[in-house]
């Protein structure tokens, strides 16, 4: 089986666990839509001000679950010690990481999805072209957050305090991506302004590429010896 | 100003003397370590 | 144990402090001068005043803290390469003195900014949100650190995330800098005019701290070795009672 058909087949079979219970995916649903609603009653709702800060509620209420995901999906592998069995076995260990990073990234796609419409419920926005730009940056977004977050993910799969450990390493490392998410989302949105778009869109490919890379390359310590 | 600056240095002495400390604390250990391992090495070595 | 034996440890370790003891005379020299040339060789500044003294020792502190965590970068994959246990501690150490260093600039940086710029933190100046984006990837370091037992496997952890922080600071600095152009920060780049006594002083500066670094990171170096190195004499000792 060549690579590739390899990494889909890794992928898919996370997957086709997560939609047998489909426990997870509603879950992780269920906190961002809470998140947003929470900020909706956090902040005035009807303000200016809010409205500047939506793109921001927008990225926290994704960027959270989207860690809880994370951790979540290293855990069968934890439970059945199946991590060290990886070293064993004769798939590469950088395909092993890209299926991961498949099947999170798609569940993270297939959640953004669902949110976007949230928000554009609870924040009262006019369906424009500009949504679409929202979602390529959200596609764009997820690769880098879901690259290094895998990565990050498998490190703290074995340790006690693995949930608050994994935002505290993620982070500082994502910081590039949330200003280019934010910011992105704002201009385009709210002021409608296409220009800096540009910008932001080539730090997130630049970051996405490095970071696909230097987690494929890196996966190898994290899971081997 | 000077206050400001006089601030500045103080604050530079403070968090290097805590990293003191904290050095000192990590050095008290590891020499415990060893009192413990020699205390153990002498008790081998007297019940032989 | 992992530690391949305590005796290549100790003697690392031997070399280390003996580093340390060169770099003492030299180090008290060199802060000596430092405080005369920040102090007293160097005019007041003319817009700033007194205060602005706190950036020779503000910049010594700040170069030494990027320096630092280049050592973390360059010690983690020594150790993935070689597998000896001294470059992990390399990297360890320096991560220390690091976060102590940034600590230092994060501090003293709010305040020279306040009486200056009349803010205490300028979000929009890539320098200073990125030091505190570095201090964050240097203290999340460490914490993975502490939460794993003494290993190869927090060696090689600490590696890998060593090595993606590196990667990442410059990519933080780039991000913050698009940032402020869209948000223009009020403050302008301050320029500061520099006579030759500042330059002079700020040179020295540098330099002590930059001694002063390898000085403490050796001497935490050399902690580490000798702990490690007692930790697996004990251990070979409780085995052997076994």
């Amino acid at each position: 089986m060549n690579n590739l058909k390899l990494i889909w087949w890794l992928a898919l079979k996370d997957l086709k666990i997560e939609y047998r219970s489909r426990q997870a995916f509603l879950t992780t649903l269920f906190f961002a839509v809470l998140i947003l609603i929470i900020f909706n009653f956090a902040f005035d709702p009807g303000s200016n001000a809010t409205r500047e800060a939506s793109p921001g509620i927008l990225w926290v209420a994704l960027l959270f679950p989207g860690i809880i995901q994370l951790n979540r999906s290293f855990q069968s592998e934890v439970e059945e010690g199946t991590l060290q069995g990886i070293v064993l076995s004769p798939v590469d260990r950088g395909v092993f990481f890209l299926g991961k990073f498949m099947a999170n990234w798609l569940f993270l796609v297939a959640i953004d999805l669902l949110i976007l419409a949230a928000f554009i419920v609870f924040f009262n926005f006019a369906l424009s072209g500009g949504l679409l730009w929202v979602l390529f940056l959200m596609i764009l977004v997820g690769i880098g957050f879901t690259a290094v977050g895998t990565v990050f993910a498998a490190m703290v799969s074995n340790i006690r305090i693995r949930e608050v450990l994994l935002p505290i390493l993620l982070f500082p490392i994502i910081v590039p991506i949330i200003l280019a998410a934010v910011n992105g989302t704002r201009e385009v949105l709210i002021h409608n302004d296409f220009s800096t778009l540009y910008r932001w869109m080539q730090l997130l490919i630049a970051f996405d590429v490095i970071f696909l890379a230097a987690g494929f390359l890196v996966f190898d310590y994290v899971v081997g010896e | 100003m000077n206050g400001y600056l006089f601030a500045g240095y103080t604050v530079i002495w403070t968090i290097l003397l805590f990293y003191l400390l904290y050095l000192n604390k990590k050095q008290r250990e590891t020499g415990e370590k060893l009192k413990a391992l020699s205390e153990t090495l002498r008790q081998e070595h007297l019940e032989e | 144990m992992w530690l391949a034996n305590s005796s290549r440890a100790l003697s690392s370790a031997r070399i280390s402090v003996r580093l340390v003891a060169w770099l003492l005379v030299p180090l008290y020299v060199l802060g000596v001068l430092a405080l005369y040339t920040a102090f007293i060789h160097a005019p007041t500044e003319r817009v700033m005043g007194d205060v602005q003294r706190i950036l020779y020792f503000h910049v010594g502190a700040a170069w030494t803290a990027f320096l630092a965590f280049f050592f973390v970068f360059l010690g983690g994959i020594l150790y993935l390469i070689k597998r000896n246990v001294f470059w992990d501690y390399l990297a360890a150490a320096s991560a220390e003195v690091g976060v102590v260093f940034t600590t230092i600039v994060l501090v003293t940086g709010p305040i020279w900014a306040r009486p200056v710029w009349n803010t205490w933190w300028p979000w929009g100046d890539p320098r200073v949100t990125t030091t505190l984006v570095l201090w964050l990837i240097y203290v999340a370091y460490l914490i993975l650190r502490s939460s794993l037992g003494e290993g190869e496997k927090r060696a090689r952890f600490s590696a890998v995330f060593g090595i993606i922080g590196f990667i990442d600071v410059p990519i933080v600095w780039l991000s913050i800098r698009w940032w402020r152009t869209i948000h223009p920060v009020l403050i302008t780049k301050t320029e500061v005019k520099m006579e030759p006594e500042m330059f002079q002083a700020l040179i020295v500066s540098v330099v002590t701290f930059t001694v002063f670094f390898v000085a403490l990171m050796s001497l935490r170096l050399a902690m580490h070795l000798h702990n490690s190195a007692a930790e697996e004499m004990a251990q070979a000792v409780r085995e052997r009672s076994e």
